[in-house]
């Protein structure tokens, strides 16, 4: 008996050690979390969106769920698009969060991955832009500018969102990246909520 | 010099991937080609080291009967705090390893060294384990993911070597069954040279004794305590 108690405890004292530690680090590191979130949100906004001066974040959506954000671009004053950006629990390992950019003809300028977890040579296919060279080129140090394509992300471009909401896998012309099946249709399934947000602002604005 | 030996053993002798077997889940899914091969193998040693460092240290607070979730509980708390930190701090480190943090949580090379090594000697011996072990299985999984790379895309640490092979020719190599391929010709090779280095001096090849199969002790348990 007296041992049984010794084991418990010694465990729950490890276990609440581990937990304070955790919660300690979490607290203490969120600020800058917070700000390293900001900065690459600004980047992606500069990627899907066409060329804007400035951004404001857009609450039309206030009271849905806090994954979902939308914000408004704009150049001299016109509005020139509305980027947003939603997630899913849905990929290979936890969390992806997706941002699609919106021109004022409703069609998809460009769609990026903001964070994910997938396995990296297999998932990574699906959601990131990875460069290509050449050894000839790298020894010769020629600098390629401009967005990498990825023949997944790629095929969304200038789409309208009502052929977003009901593309399929295997339909419409997606094609899934083979071997990265789940992670195809979790990208896909965050895009779904991204273009029915798109659709609840359209709404809205009429 | 121990120190030395302990460094040098998980290299090729006692290599976790190519002798030991351990961590099989990382080496089939990330050696897809080279750059991943070494980004998990860092971010393993990192871990390892850090790990073995707390385990070995600990080794006498813990009991024996309840060591294994102990050491689960230390491992996955000390990944997750390297996560944070990474995240808070170091955002293009963060960028490039960040994919493999999670996935060593539950690696068992990891708690394979706590378990077999780090619970039963001194701290600089498990330091010296920890970076020796974690130099093999990097090295294992870069020479993996190059030569599934190479063979699948022609391409060399994400460099193209061979122009004229456009897509993925053997795109057998990029799945799973190309890993396990692979890596049973890299075992049969390493088998191979060690048993002819035993025949050359005169003596029949035996796995290393200290296997991690061999010092567990799960049986003796009762008889420890």
């Amino acid at each position: 008996m007296r041992q049984i108690l010794r084991l418990v405890l010694s465990l729950t004292i490890i276990c609440a050690i581990a937990t304070a530690l955790l919660a300690y680090v979490h607290e203490a590191t969120r600020l800058p979390r917070e700000r390293i979130e900001k900065k690459l949100q600004s980047l992606a906004l500069q990627e899907v969106l066409p060329t804007f001066e400035t951004s404001e974040k857009h609450s039309f959506l206030a009271n849905k769920s806090p994954q979902v954000k939308a914000f408004r671009a704009s150049l001299k004053g016109k509005p020139v698009g509305i980027a947003i950006q939603g997630g899913t629990m849905k990929g290979f390992s936890g969390e992806i969060k997706l941002m699609a950019g919106f021109d004022n003809h409703g069609k998809i300028v460009r769609i990026k991955v903001l964070d994910h977890k997938e396995t990296p040579g297999i998932g990574t296919k699906v959601t990131d832009r990875i460069r290509k060279r050449t050894l000839v080129e790298f020894l010769s140090g020629k600098v390629w500018e401009g967005i990498v394509p990825n023949p997944f992300l790629d095929q969304f471009e200038g789409i309208d969102e009502n052929s977003c909401s009901s593309a399929k896998i295997g339909d419409r012309g997606i094609n899934a990246i083979s071997g990265a099946t789940i992670t195809s249709a979790a990208v896909l399934d965050a895009l779904y909520k991204i273009c029915s947000t798109y659709k609840l602002y359209n709404e809205g604005k009429r | 010099m121990t120190l030395f030996k302990e460094f040098s053993k998980g290299i090729i002798k006692e290599n976790p991937v190519l002798v030991l077997l351990l961590g099989m889940c990382p080496v089939l899914g990330v050696t897809t080609n080279g750059v991943n091969g070494l980004g998990m193998g860092v971010a393993t040693t990192f871990v390892l080291v850090c790990s073995n460092i707390v385990i070995s240290f600990l080794k006498r607070i813990i009991p024996r009967k309840v060591r294994i979730p102990c050491y689960i509980i230390i491992i996955a708390t000390f990944v997750t705090v390297v996560q944070l930190l990474m995240e808070a701090y170091l955002p293009d480190l963060n960028k490039s390893l960040g994919l493999f943090i999670p996935l060593i949580v539950v690696n068992c090379i990891v708690l394979g060294r706590a378990e077999a090594f780090a619970s039963k000697n001194s701290i600089p011996d498990s330091i010296a384990d920890g970076l020796g072990m974690g130099a093999g299985f990097t090295l294992a999984l870069a020479a993996l993911g190059v030569t599934r790379e190479f063979l699948a895309h022609g391409m060399i640490f994400d460099l193209k070597v061979i122009t004229v092979w456009q897509g993925a020719p053997f795109s057998l190599m990029t799945f799973a069954p190309g890993a396990f391929i692979v890596l049973g010709v890299f075992i049969a090779i390493i088998r191979k040279l060690q048993m002819r280095k035993a025949i050359r001096e005169g003596r029949i090849y035996t796995p290393p004794k200290n296997l991690d199969c061999a010092s567990c002790r799960v049986c003796d348990i009762d008889k420890i305590e």
